[in-house]
């Protein structure tokens, strides 16, 4: 499966609206301004899929995974901005809760939800079906693994035609930046090209 | 008078920020939840004022979680807080009998607009 241009367009649009409402988020969160710099969506093998590009981040990042059926959301960020991203979430807990050992991740789990969320509303409004995000899975490492680890949550390795969107977010300010990433198997993501081009 | 609420959330420092906001307004968090069985069973010992329910849950989601708690007590009065402002979802959970939606990310103002009218039972 190909998208049309009109699909195409579509969904860049959609994604680029989605991820705008992201931007605003996670600038409430986070009392800076974020925004999207880069976006691109597209499609091919799993196999290309999986050639994500590393990026220029060496070292370790944290990896939050959504699933929602037929596809999977990753947010990737490099572990200072993870931080400071889940610090400013967390400024308005009390000095009692802020010393329970290690709520860094569980606040990103539940950033990047909120963050998500758009994203999966938006494409669940546009195939007509209520899409529920799994709880969130956050995990350490490199960022080429945990990319790629993201496919084996879908199980396309085989699929011949995923669907690929990929962005970047980052606020100056904060200073704080994260990766975006979305892959729809190829069933999904017929229904998903069907309804923008309907 | 305050509220007694049940907060259901899977994400702990979400129940954390909430149960804070909600007693500094002067509201009791009386249980906490991350589940549809431990929900059932926290409704079922608490008989909290309101529930404020999550829609992305470790088990299941939190429409379920919805009908569930309406069908065990068709009084419960639940507030969706969520950051799944997706149109039909939206639409399908006011029809199954939530008393509204609190988008997140959200302000104590936001909170305390939303729990605006609700009375102690």
């Amino acid at each position: 499966m190909t998208l049309s241009p009109k699909a195409r367009e579509s969904l860049l649009g959609l994604v680029r609206r989605s991820l705008a409402e992201s931007a605003a988020r996670l600038s409430a969160i986070s009392k800076t301004s974020w925004d999207v710099p880069s976006l691109e969506v597209s499609t091919g093998s799993a196999e290309e899929g999986l050639s994500l590009p590393a990026g220029k981040d060496g070292g370790s990042h944290y990896g939050v995974y959504f699933i929602i059926p037929g596809g999977v959301f990753l947010v990737l960020y490099p572990q200072e901005s993870g931080a400071a991203v889940a610090h400013a979430f967390m400024s308005g807990l009390g000095s009692e809760a802020k010393a329970l050992p290690d709520l860094e991740p569980s606040a990103l789990g539940e950033v990047s939800n909120i963050l998500i969320n758009t994203v999966s509303s938006a494409i669940g409004d546009a195939c007509g079906m209520l899409v529920f995000l799994s709880a969130p899975e956050v995990r350490k490492g490199d960022r080429t693994e945990l990319s790629h680890s993201a496919f084996d949550r879908l199980v396309v390795r085989e699929d011949p035609s995923v669907v690929v969107g990929r962005a970047e977010m980052a606020s100056p300010d904060l200073p704080g930046r994260c990766s975006v990433f979305f892959a729809l198997n190829s069933a999904m993501a017929g229904q998903l090209a069907g309804a923008l081009e309907g | 008078m305050g509220l007694r609420v049940l907060i259901v959330d899977d994400n702990q420092v979400a129940r954390l920020l909430l149960s804070s906001m909600l007693s500094m307004a002067g509201h009791e968090p009386v249980a906490e939840a991350e589940n549809l069985k431990s929900t059932l069973a926290a409704y079922q010992k608490h008989f909290p004022d309101l529930v404020t329910l999550d829609l992305s849950l470790a088990e299941g989601d939190g429409l379920t979680v919805l009908r569930m708690l309406r069908k065990l007590d068709s009084g419960a009065r639940v507030l969706i807080v969520s950051g799944n402002t997706q149109r039909q979802v939206m639409e399908q959970v006011m029809k199954e009998g939530a008393l509204g939606v609190l988008a997140k990310p959200f302000t104590a103002e936001d909170l305390a607009k939303s729990l605006e009218g609700i009375e102690p039972r």
